[in-house]
């Protein structure tokens, strides 16, 4: 109990520390100058900066960090233009236009014209692409120039939340006809003065950069250090500013350690246990609530996660996006309920519950917590530990019960339409409703917010009852910085500031 | 033994001194083309060996993103659907004539990849063998010459301490000391062009101390022990009734026939700290040959698997092939065929 107590009043202080962080850029003026060095946690010498290359949170920070998307998500969500000055959608919310911001040129010095959006965008469209943005535009239908400074882009379907698709960290904008990217042209912050893939990222300061009041330091260097005790070390030794993905664990210590602070934020990733409600056992209703019933929500937020986190409602909507149903009881850990569902379901099998340490540190407690609540409503349940290699390929969305790992997605549509839409690539649930599916889409094109708050509601009633995931949690965003660090402030789904961190701090001497 | 018999066996030895060169030269170049099959067959496991495990470059680049359609795409790209006895000829055949092909992950030619880490991984190790080898052997000859006494047990005993402690742990360890409480050594072992020389030593202090130790541990007991076999010989029993020293009985006479085992475990052990540095490197996250190698199998990327592994083999049959070749210079009496 007392352990319980002391990590809770550390992450409450954590979050003071990012509310003072936050109301310093009002107060002092960011100091220009300096060198900045933040450690990424992954990164191989196979990575490249070809954004349709990009698959994780590094690459995403290397591209912020050198590129420009047509939008970009601020403080507290809030979506404004990047390299698109405006844009209006149509009635049905099928032609979108984006006008584009005048004066931005690429680091060779040639201006930004809609030629290349359209080309840059295009490029993780059509049959051929691998990018991981493919599915995000699967919806488009053409792209095209209108003039030099517009762009028209045509939806197969209505939605609302195209703005938002254009924030995605792969959709920077590069020079049209661009099939070497190791130069790294962009239109960002800080041009490429160096680049070693596994090792390390140097980027000056780009002169002629168009947004003003950004990018203030003189030169950034991002490491990739994939070793967390090396990245906490060099974090507390001074070697570098900030270091990305703490471990809940290590967080308290970072804390406690002198010139150094944590910046602690809600995401929408999550670890759902994850049941495919397509075959036996768990196209079973009863069991799939059984499960859900035995979860003990908060012992496993503070021992999984350390409290660095918040619980979650069996869907997969938390609780910083605008379209949360807040008025969905919170289930929580009950028994009787639970061995009432499993009676009912008549089951009285094995579980066997797959779990392989690639989704996240932490996850043989979570499998464990649940054996033990499983175990005492009289279900019984193995561990199947799994190799990292091969997990996503064989055993997740193949295995009946297995815990999974989804990080931020930027908006409710894209969350719902990547795992729960009947025909989604990784609808890893199997969870397939054809109600579902309808009032999906009927909240994707409307553009009245209310409306579209009460249809996002319904929507997620319907996985909180009838799907296939168990989400006992949500993680928080874990980042550690050094106090010289100032104007940090948490946007959107992803660590590091939405990886847009290299141009919107300052070191204060 | 009769006397004629020494006559006969001496004369018969001073035919095979001649011998000996042409024979030495002969050897090197058996042991050569034995190395180059030895080679071959290490490609074919590393070949096999890439093929068993789950997943190919296509599922591994995409992760968790992976769909069925992206995955195609990334394999006919990369013909990855050809027959495997096909794209490994295909393989062979290039790297027969000195293309090493380019990585599947960033399409980046493979032998500018390796020129990159390699470098900075024998760096890493040449620091570490001249720290370690010449305290090991010295510590070893010190430990047999006092046998049993308290410098033989006190050396003894720490180095078993070393011996025991996974080398991450003592990385570990020493990374919290050095570089966490003393900062006197950086926590991120990263090299640049512009370091002076004494800053680079600065930056592999820890990682070439940490397998310094590690190695050091078994080179000492081998070397201790090498040279403790050679004093139970006879010959040594003779030097020490005629009232030889200990020390000169250890350095002129047991020495000298220990130094063939000696020079073996010398030549084992740099190939353990060019080969063996791949935790070493992630602890410090030192950019070298470890890493590379890390990230090309858990890629599936062949070509780079490959290179890898062959420079690491080449590497163990060079040194072995000179450790054999040395012996056989220092000791005659191996160069006589049994």
């Amino acid at each position: 109990m007392k352990r319980r107590t002391l990590l809770k009043s550390t992450a409450a202080t954590a979050g003071v520390f990012a509310l003072t962080g936050a109301m310093v850029p009002v107060v002092a003026a960011p100091v220009k100058g300096g060198r900045l060095v933040l450690a990424a946690s992954s990164g191989t010498s196979g990575d490249s900066l070809d954004p349709t290359t990009f698959t994780s949170v590094s690459h995403g920070l290397m591209g912020c960090t050198l590129g420009n998307c047509l939008t970009e998500i601020e403080k507290g969500g809030e979506l404004v233009g990047e390299l698109a000055e405006s844009w209006d959608a149509s009635a049905d919310a099928k032609t979108w236009k984006f006008n584009l911001r005048k004066g931005a040129t690429f680091h060779n010095g040639q201006a930004m014209t809609s030629a290349d959006v359209v080309f840059s965008l295009n490029l993780h469209r059509g049959e051929g692409s691998t990018s991981g943005a493919k599915g995000l535009l699967g919806t488009i239908a053409d792209i095209r120039a209108d003039g030099s400074h517009a762009i028209i882009v045509e939806m197969s379907e209505s939605n609302a939340d195209v703005p938002y698709l254009m924030a995605d960290y792969h959709l920077l904008i590069v020079p049209e006809g661009t099939t070497d990217f190791s130069a790294g042209i962009f239109t960002g912050p800080y041009m490429v003065a160096k680049f070693v893939p596994g090792e390390f990222l140097v980027a000056k300061r780009n002169p002629n950069y168009w947004k003003a009041n950004r990018a203030h330091v003189d030169e950034v260097e991002v490491l990739f250090v994939v070793d967390t005790t090396a990245r906490i070390s060099s974090l507390i030794a001074g070697e570098i500013h900030c270091a990305t993905s703490i471990d809940p664990q290590s967080a308290a210590l970072i804390d406690a350690a002198p010139g150094v602070h944590i910046e602690n934020h809600p995401s929408p990733g999550h670890r759902p246990l994850l049941m495919l409600c397509d075959r036996a056992p768990f196209d079973n209703l009863d069991l799939r609530l059984a499960v859900k019933n035995a979860l003990n929500r908060e012992q496993i937020l503070d021992n999984v996660m350390a409290g660095f986190g918040s619980l979650g409602n069996d869907h997969p909507i938390p609780s910083l996006d605008p379209f949360h149903a807040a008025d969905i009881p919170q289930r929580q850990q009950d028994l009787d309920k639970a061995a009432y569902h499993l009676k009912k379901s008549k089951f009285d099998g094995t579980l066997q519950l797959h779990s392989s340490i690639i989704t996240f540190p932490g996850e043989q407690a979570l499998a464990a917590l649940f054996q033990q609540s499983a175990a005492a409503i009289g279900l019984k349940c193995d561990i199947v530990r799994e190799p990292a290699d091969g997990f996503w390929s064989k055993v997740w969305m193949k295995k009946p019960f297995v815990i999974g790992a989804w990080g931020g997605r930027p908006t409710a549509d894209i969350m719902l339409t990547t795992a729960y839409s009947s025909d989604a690539a990784w609808n890893d649930t199997a969870w397939r409703r054809e109600a579902f599916d309808q009032k999906l889409a009927l909240a994707r094109a409307e553009t009245d917010f209310n409306t579209r708050k009460a249809h996002y509601h319904d929507l997620q009633l319907m996985i909180h009852e009838d799907g296939g995931a168990g989400i006992p949690f949500f993680v928080n965003n874990v980042d550690g910085l050094r106090d010289e660090v100032k104007g940090y402030y948490p946007a959107g789904p992803y660590e590091l500031s939405g990886m847009r961190i290299a141009e919107r701090v300052w070191l204060d001497s | 033994m009769s006397f004629r018999g020494c006559v006969s066996q001496n004369v018969f030895g001073l035919i095979l001194e001649k011998m000996a060169y042409r024979s030495l030269a002969l050897l090197i170049f058996k042991r050569l083309a034995s190395g180059a099959v030895t080679l071959f067959i290490v490609s074919v496991l590393i070949f096999v060996g890439t093929e068993i495990l789950p997943g190919d470059v296509a599922q591994a680049v995409l992760g968790q993103q992976a769909t069925p359609k992206a995955v195609q795409a990334i394999r006919d790209e990369l013909g990855l659907d050809r027959p495997a006895v096909v794209r490994y000829v295909e393989w062979l055949v290039n790297f027969a004539q000195g293309d090493l092909g380019r990585s599947l992950t960033n399409e980046r030619e493979v032998a500018e990849l390796i020129g990159l880490r390699l470098g900075k991984t024998l760096f890493l190790a040449t620091v570490a063998a001249i720290i370690a080898i010449p305290l090991s052997v010295g510590l070893g000859l010190l430990a047999a010459l006092y046998e049993g006494r308290l410098a033989d047990k006190g050396i003894s005993s720490l180095t078993l301490v070393f011996v025991s402690l996974p080398d991450f742990l003592l990385g570990y360890l020493l990374l919290l000391a050095g570089a966490v409480y003393l900062g006197w050594f950086p926590v991120l072992s990263r090299l640049s062009e512009t370091m002076s020389f004494g800053e680079q030593l600065r930056v592999v202090a820890l990682p070439c101390l940490t397998l310094a130790l590690v190695v050091s541990a078994h080179t000492m007991r081998l070397t201790r022990a090498a040279v403790l076999s050679v004093m139970n010989q006879p010959y040594i029993e003779m030097a020490r009734l005629k009232g030889a020293t200990r020390r000169r009985i250890v350095f002129y006479h047991a020495l000298p026939n220990a130094l063939s085992p000696i020079l073996n475990i010398v030549m084992l052990t740099l190939a353990f700290l060019i080969v063996g540095v791949v935790v070493v490197e992630v602890v410090f996250n030192y950019a070298g040959m470890g890493q590379l190698m890390i990230d090309a199998v858990s890629k599936r990327d062949m070509p780079l698997v490959q290179a890898c592994g062959l420079i690491f083999a080449s590497i163990y049959v060079m040194l072995n092939l000179s450790a054999d070749i040395l012996s056989l210079i220092t000791n005659p009496r191996r160069r006589r065929p049994k």
